[in-house]
């Protein structure tokens, strides 16, 4: 971190500093939206802009919902590898999509079955199988929740493949598509407004309780006996940020790296406290998405395809910057 | 700070694990105010399960504990940590933050939703900090602090919870003689004069008689015996609990004798 | 539908905007005479030499504003219409036509219908009769003969046989063969299949699409190898490399004359 930004740190939160990041971050991501909207390939007219607010309100939700949800996550096992998949939710989603895809070659599908629909569905079961693996008399502890994430994503793993021999390659390409994570062209308002509700609902939970993660860094003991309920802030967060990630992966498939990365740079900024870094990680990740997208959208037809999938950006941005984070990590340990 | 007295009792308490392995059998214990007790057994006798139990971490399977009367589990937590604080035995964190912001943090149930600290919050942590001779790393890195400086930081944050009763797991075993006195003294004067009951499980045995008002000898799940310094500081006793043969040598002008374990004759040391 | 005829309200350009979103298709227009008229499309399709047309992106990728740009008035499409969604949300007076292509008698279908759509009946008429024509020579040329157990496959090393149902099964049975592919297990039109089924099918003729010219002569000599197979000792094995194979269009009467070459010709050559 910067000296001055450490100096920043040092100081205890006032309630001050907290609305001037808020303000701030607030400003910055209607003004990088608004930028966005301005930028595409067709004439702009009303409905264009139109269709690109729509989408790029769909981008907020669904980077806000995994970095805010990756920020707490990171905070509750007191883990800087964690985030929202680990709770084995993307892989949930595309067990859901994937069946879906499967069945409705053979026979149709209802209406509503449709891929947002069996994404959110998958991952909320899947969610439910985590909790069910993981928990002891109704307790999470860190340890057996990445455990049994890792262990379920692994199951999820191989319903998936599967699958495949039931499917034809088609439905294998348009599944491979999904698994990119990408915002679709088109966006549904009842599923926008749905899902834009649970990430909403589940990042107001969250900044409820970042006082709380800051205490739990001390330990669980020195946190329970500090006035925290550890095991219901456990169980709380874990429904939080699963229900804002199923609403994340129904909106845009599974869009990887932002949970993991988006908290990190938040705390090389803000410091530590997570009552910034829950707060400033939605709003990073809503803005670091709303362009990632926005680029996907423009550089596409120089490579030739429609839209690069916004998962790929991501993918190969953050590949990068994780392992200069990582280095930069060992360079200060040493130091 | 209280005016009142308060008793932490804990009533033939029994706490096991698994099923039919039990690591406290019916333990008779009592810390309070204006005293310092200090609970003192070898390796496996059961004084952190003990600790967890008197914090109300652990449910006992038998008996109670009790503050003022009151089962502790039966308490909120927020309303539970403004009447105990815990002090653990490696001042650990895995965030990065400053000692004071460290110590606000046991502001946590005295403070609303966002824990934004106010006037007075700020006002009891200076407190506390003044009293554990801490305001002078105040803006430093917890982290980067040394062991005796880090764990009186985590002593002041216990303090800023404003609690009657402070419990402190073996809170000097790491720490060199110069900061094992210092805090030894620290929790004397945070007993007598804040008041506070004060609860510290002790490795040290002469450390713990020095500065205790109270000790309590623990072995395998049982209290041996409890009492003032010069009512248990005993051969039989020591010699039961620890299972070595004991020397007390008079050091004068303490009361209290020191505490010398004779090594078997197997071994080459003689005398 | 839009109208066909009637003095034009707004003021679009003459005749149809067509974006193509599948190579079939694009052949198809080009086959129909309606080339012209096509403003746009994906980057897989091959469209004739010295001609160029404005990439939108492909089927997977499918992004509104990139179609736009180009003013379609119809986008063709083998895909679900609901993909393209985001066009009619932008302007609803794009159409969006959903081919199915999956059979020869798919293709006239879909002739007739680009026929309808674009105003053209007269074009797709003509496309339909050479079409036709073509396969009718082809039958009338090998009527009477044997018919040989004939494999079609796509790959070496996992291959895929076009099964009953699809249109290389039925230009099979079209060029006097018969498809081997029915006899193979698995329940779609394409069926992934692996060596030893292969054996059990023993086709007569085989017929192989490799990857690449490159990959041609290695497929040869690996199903040469298997000397249980029918086909391999016969020697009777064909390569092709031309992915127009198996993208289905107009093409494929053209292709129909080759095919029934393979199967009643002398031993293969690649």
């Amino acid at each position: 971190m910067g000296r001055a930004a450490m100096a920043e740190a040092a100081r205890p939160l006032s309630a001050g500093r907290l609305a001037g990041v808020v303000a701030g971050l607030l400003a910055a991501t209607v003004v990088v939206g608004g930028l966005c909207s301005l930028a595409g390939l067709a004439e702009l007219t009303w409905q264009v802009w139109l269709s690109r607010v729509l989408r790029l309100v769909a981008a907020a939700a669904v980077g806000a919902g995994l970095a805010a949800g990756g920020a707490a996550l990171q905070a509750l096992l007191r883990n800087p590898l964690a985030e929202p998949y680990i709770l084995g939710i993307s892989s949930g989603a595309g067990v859901g999509v994937l069946l879906g895809l499967a069945l409705s070659a053979g026979g149709g599908l209802p209406i509503w079955a449709s891929t947002p629909v069996l994404a959110f569905g998958g991952a909320a079961i899947t969610c439910a199988a985590v909790y069910a693996v993981a928990q002891r008399r109704g307790r999470l502890d860190p340890y057996s929740l990445i455990l049994s994430g890792v262990i379920v994503n692994s199951f999820n793993g191989a319903i998936m493949l599967t699958i495949y021999l039931y499917v034809d390659r088609y439905r294998i390409a348009d599944f491979a598509y999904w698994a990119m994570g990408q915002l679709p062209d088109a966006t549904d308002l009842v599923l926008l407004v749905v899902c834009g509700a649970c990430v909403a609902g589940g990042w107001l939970v969250l900044l409820l309780r970042s006082a709380a993660y800051n205490v739990l860094g001390l330990g669980d003991d020195v946190a329970a006996s500090s006035g925290v309920s550890v095991h219901g802030l456990r169980l709380v967060t874990f429904a939080a940020v699963g229900l804002m990630t199923a609403a994340a992966v129904a909106l845009a498939g599974p869009v990887g790296f932002l949970g993991l990365i988006v908290p990190h740079l938040c705390r090389m900024v803000l410091g530590d406290d997570h009552r910034l870094g829950v707060l400033a990680g939605g709003f990073v990740g809503a803005i670091f998405l709303m362009a990632a997208e926005t680029l996907c959208r423009t550089i596409g037809p120089w490579v030739g395809a429609g839209r690069i999938p916004v998962g790929i950006l991501t993918a190969l941005v953050g590949g990068p910057v994780f392992i200069y984070l990582l280095r930069r990590r060992f360079g200060e340990d040493e130091a | 700070m209280s005016g009142a007295a308060h008793v932490l009792s804990a009533e033939d308490v029994a706490f096991a694990y698994r099923r039919g392995e039990p690591v406290l059998r019916g333990v008779r214990f009592e810390g309070r105010s204006g005293r310092l007790t200090c609970l003192l057994g070898p390796n496996g006798s059961g004084k952190t399960t003990l600790l967890r139990c008197l914090l109300g971490r652990l449910a006992p399977t038998g008996g109670a504990v009790l503050l003022d009367g009151a089962p502790v589990r039966d308490r909120a937590p927020r309303e539970l940590a403004r009447l105990m604080a815990y002090v653990p035995q490696f001042p650990a964190a895995a965030f990065s933050f400053t000692a004071h912001q460290v110590v606000l943090m046991g502001r946590y149930a005295h403070t609303g939703v966002l824990g934004l600290p106010g006037a007075k919050d700020l006002a009891v942590a200076r407190e506390a900090m003044k009293m554990t001779e801490t305001l002078g790393f105040a803006d430093r890195m917890l982290g980067e602090l040394s062991g005796g400086e880090a764990q009186r930081v985590m002593i002041a944050r216990a303090l800023t919870q404003q609690p009657s009763v402070v419990l402190l797991d073996e809170p000097t075993s790491h720490l060199d003689i110069k900061n094992q006195l210092r805090i030894y003294e620290m929790m004397r004067r945070l007993a007598h004069d804040w008041p506070t009951a004060v609860v510290c499980v002790s490795h040290d045995v002469n450390l713990a008689a020095r500065f205790a008002d109270d000790l309590a000898f623990l072995r395998d799940g049982r209290i041996l015996a409890a009492g003032p310094p010069g009512d248990v500081l005993r051969e039989d006793i020591l010699r039961e609990t620890y299972d070595v043969e004991i020397d007390l040598v008079a050091a004068p002008p303490s009361d209290v004798p020191l505490v010398r374990a004779r090594p078997s004759r197997r071994s080459p040391i003689s005398g | 539908m839009t109208g066909c005829s009637g003095p034009a309200e707004t003021p679009k350009p003459a005749g149809p905007r067509i974006v193509s979103f599948s190579p079939g298709i694009t052949q198809m227009l080009w086959d129909m005479g309606l080339g012209e008229h096509v403003v746009g499309v994906t980057r897989f399709c091959r469209l004739p030499a010295g001609v160029e047309r404005r990439t939108v992106g492909d089927a997977m990728t499918i992004n509104a504003e990139a179609i736009l740009a180009v003013r379609p008035t119809v986008i063709l499409a083998q895909t679900s219409a609901s993909k393209f969604q985001g066009v009619r949300d932008i302007d609803p007076t794009v159409q969006v036509v959903e081919l199915k292509i999956e059979t020869m008698g798919d293709v006239l279908l879909a002739v007739d219908r680009i026929g309808r759509i674009t105003c053209r009946e007269g074009l797709a008429r003509k496309a339909r009769e050479a079409f036709e024509g073509k396969v009718a020579a082809v039958r009338k040329a090998v009527a009477g003969r044997p018919a040989p157990r004939v494999l079609f496959v796509m790959g070496t090393d996992r291959p895929v046989a076009a099964g009953p149902g699809t249109f290389l099964g039925e230009m099979i049975e079209a060029a006097g063969g018969a498809n081997a592919g029915a006899d193979l297990s698995g329940s779609g039109r394409w069926r992934a299949t692996h060596i030893e089924a292969i054996l059990s099918a023993a086709p007569d003729v085989l017929i192989c699409q490799a990857s690449s010219r490159e990959a041609a002569p290695s497929a040869r000599e690996y199903w040469l190898r298997w000397r249980d197979l029918p086909a391999a000792k016969a020697g009777r094995v064909h390569v092709v490399t031309d992915p127009a194979w198996t993208i289905p269009s107009t093409r494929l009467a053209d292709r129909l004359a080759a095919l029934a070459e393979m199967i009643h010709g002398a031993r293969g050559d690649g």
